[in-house]
């Protein structure tokens, strides 16, 4: 089966679901990757939209424009959210959402306290604090849920049949248990 | 002022002095200068298939040039710069071996087909092959390896570095080895990798890292269509302040790793444009997605995206089903012969059932769609596939005591051809399903954790188009830990190539096993 990604969805203003602009939605297919020159791709491959491709030469490669040296940014972080008395009474670690300038400047995540909530395994979210302390709130191939927060490092750390799913908080080797 | 300039261009000055401008009298109106003294003072003037003339001084569109030729195997054009007509196949034959794909929906060899070649992706395949065990339907029966049973080869070995890593997809581009496809995490980020495996898993080239940005990058999708491979993927490139925002991007992948053209953004919306599927047509591209930012009610919605042979969006993206504020989540696509099958969960984390609808290549759905799983339970992660002329889905329902893997089967328009029963047999847990299709039977590969090994292992067996059992069940991995998530291809000698993620050595890397073929292939 194809790995459907968890992605944490987060304490503060993270979640997305804003409206888009209809007139976007049309368009959308016609959008070249702002990031890159879009000049190349003609003088790059060659290629004609639609043509057969018996007339198509082999391998016409594009050479992307990477972010050199982009600086591996620090994460803000407030808690831990696996260590005990992390947070206040009442409050619990969660991971709050990178801050992104560019694309070659994409944030990392954080942690902070935040209230807590009361969703327990599987309980539908839409934020991370509707999850009790030590859950995490991802959107995932299934509707967005709370999942027990596991260490992809530590095996068995979920029950039941349960596995440690990766998600995307990145640099923490944080895991949700599936 | 628009008024002064309507009297500046249709009155001269002096019928201004003699009367009104249009006035009757008994003077002859002077006529203004005349529009043209050529044809090339009209607008359009260049264009030979719309050509345009100057007749007394005045432009004229003289009789557009007609291509049509009547007949349907044909995309006909006329080339303005020399009005002559183009009459180019209206198929492709990508893999070169004389042999045209069929026409959206049409079988191939059927009347106004255009095309007879069974599989375009591979010159191994065309009417009238002698059938070998290749993993491919070298005589076009609608049988891969007719007859031919499948041994696991007992070896492992990881093609991913990194932190941790997930397996993607397993591409096979009819050459030595495959292309395995894989998201790992190095340096606190995430990227995509191709790298390119031999027929035993190991290294034949560095891997590429495909997503350069350093901003996170998930899926993946890989389908090779006879001369190149399309992709499919999310990442969060486009997110500004601290609101995520994933978009689906679609590249063409040459079959050594490289990028064809520059990124194509396929969505664009602030939200999880997440999950895609990528299916191809025998003509273009189809992705399938849940998407959070285009939907007007924030729920995820399904939307699709045709792309073209080169990498080129046919239109915008389309809502493939309007179902009110109901979420519409984890897609995946099979194209058919007559219908592009798509199955996904409808509901929320609580409350869900797996859907299935048929559409034509436009998009338009042939069928409402229909909840499967009904009485057997509800289920998630559904997977599709195209077997001969029908779908295979499947599933696992991690709420059924034990956990266990259901499947039916469809027909291209929709139709119930096997009802939803359990696929796999099992003390504990099975999850994961994948199928690969061989016409008569189907090559059933999942994981399981009832041995006792301490975590899930790799189990596989054939099944018949009834979804029975064929053959014994074999084991394909056996460590501590999770083995999980395979993907299974055909790949070079009749093999059956698999990746799949193992934690064996502590952390979730990309492994690669693979089974090979046994026995004569049987021939009618």
């Amino acid at each position: 089966m194809p790995s459907f990604r968890w992605i944490a969805l987060l304490g503060v203003a993270a979640c997305g679901g804003s409206l888009a602009d209809p007139s976007l939605v049309a368009d959308a297919g016609h959008h070249r990757d702002a990031g890159h020159d879009p000049s190349m791709v003609d003088q790059m491959s060659g290629v004609v939209p639609g043509a057969d491709a018996a007339t198509i030469d082999a391998f016409p490669v594009y050479v992307e424009d990477a972010c050199a040296d982009a600086p591996l940014e620090i994460p803000p972080l407030e808690c831990d959210p696996f260590a005990p008395n992390s947070c206040p009474q009442g409050r619990a670690c969660y991971p709050i959402p990178p801050h992104g300038t560019d694309a070659c400047h994409p944030g990392r995540y954080g942690t902070m306290c935040l209230r807590q909530g009361i969703g327990g395994q599987g309980s539908p979210c839409s934020d991370g604090t509707d999850c009790v302390g030590g859950f995490l709130c991802v959107k995932t191939g299934i509707g967005d849920m709370c999942v027990q927060l596991c260490r992809l490092d530590q095996f068995g750390s979920c029950m039941n049949g349960r596995i440690c799913r990766e998600v995307d908080v990145t640099g923490s080797e944080w895991g949700g248990c599936e | 002022m628009r008024v002064s300039a309507w009297l500046r261009h249709s009155c001269s000055v002096s019928v201004l002095v003699l009367g009104a401008c249009g006035s009757r009298t008994g003077f002859e109106l002077v006529a203004g200068p005349p529009d043209c003294t050529a044809a090339k003072d009209c607008d359009g003037f260049g264009d030979l298939c719309s050509p345009v003339g100057c007749v007394n001084g005045t432009c004229q569109d003289l009789a557009p040039v007609s291509c049509e030729d009547n007949n349907p195997c044909t995309s006909d054009s006329c080339d303005p710069t020399n009005g002559m007509c183009l009459h180019p196949p209206s198929t492709l034959d990508l893999d070169h071996d004389g042999h045209r794909s069929p026409l959206p929906g049409k079988a191939p060899g059927e009347p106004n087909s255009c095309g007879d070649d069974c599989d375009d992706s591979n010159p191994m395949a065309f009417p009238g092959g002698v059938e070998v065990c290749d993993g491919v339907d070298n005589d076009c029966n609608g049988i891969v390896d007719d007859g031919a049973q499948f041994s696991p080869v007992g070896d492992v070995v990881q093609v991913s570095d990194g932190t941790h890593a997930e397996p993607q997809s397993l591409g096979y581009s009819g050459g030595s080895g495959y292309m395995s496809v894989y998201s790992a995490e190095v340096d606190s980020r995430t990227s995509i990798y191709l790298h390119a495996l031999s027929d035993t898993g190991t290294s034949t080239a560095p891997a590429v890292k495909f997503t350069p940005s350093p901003a996170d990058a998930y899926g993946g999708p890989l389908v090779w269509i006879g001369d190149r491979y399309g992709i499919a993927w999310s990442d969060r490139r486009e997110a500004r302040g601290r609101t995520l925002n994933y978009e689906v991007y679609f590249n063409l992948v040459n079959p050594d790793g490289t990028k064809r053209n520059a990124d194509l953004r396929v969505t664009n919306a602030e939200g999880f444009s997440i999950n895609v599927a990528l299916a191809w047509t025998g003509n273009e591209f189809v992705l399938v997605w849940q998407d959070d930012g285009i939907s007007f009610s924030g729920q995820d919605a399904l939307f699709a995206q045709r792309v073209d042979v080169s990498g080129a969006a046919i239109g915008g993206n389309v809502r493939l089903v309007d179902d009110d504020n109901a979420g519409q989540t984890g897609p995946t696509i099979a194209a058919g012969v007559r219908s592009l099958g798509v199955v996904w969960l409808r509901g929320d984390a609580e409350h869900h059932e797996i859907m299935f609808a048929p559409f034509d290549s436009e998009l338009k759905a042939l069928a409402a769609p229909v909840s499967l799983a009904g009485m057997v339970g509800t289920g998630v992660y559904p997977i599709i596939v195209h077997n001969q002329s029908e779908y295979i889905i499947a599933w696992y329902d991690p709420e059924s005591s034990p956990t266990t893997i259901y499947g039916t089967v469809r027909g291209e328009l929709g139709e119930e051809i096997v009802a939803p029963h359990t696929l796999t047999k099992t003390t504990m847990h099975a999850r994961y399903p994948s199928i690969l299709p061989y016409g008569d039977r189907s090559l059933l590969i999942w994981s399981d954790d009832r041995d006792g090994n301490t975590g899930y292992e790799l189990y596989a067996k054939m099944i018949d188009r009834k979804l029975e059992t064929l053959t014994p069940e074999q084991r394909l991995t056996n460590s501590i830990g999770e083995s999980i998530d395979p993907i299974a291809t055909f790949g070079p000698a009749g093999q059956v190539g698999v990746l799949f993620s193992d934690d064996r050595t502590g952390m979730p890397q990309a492994y690669f096993t693979h089974l090979n073929c046994l026995g004569a292939v049987a021939k009618p």
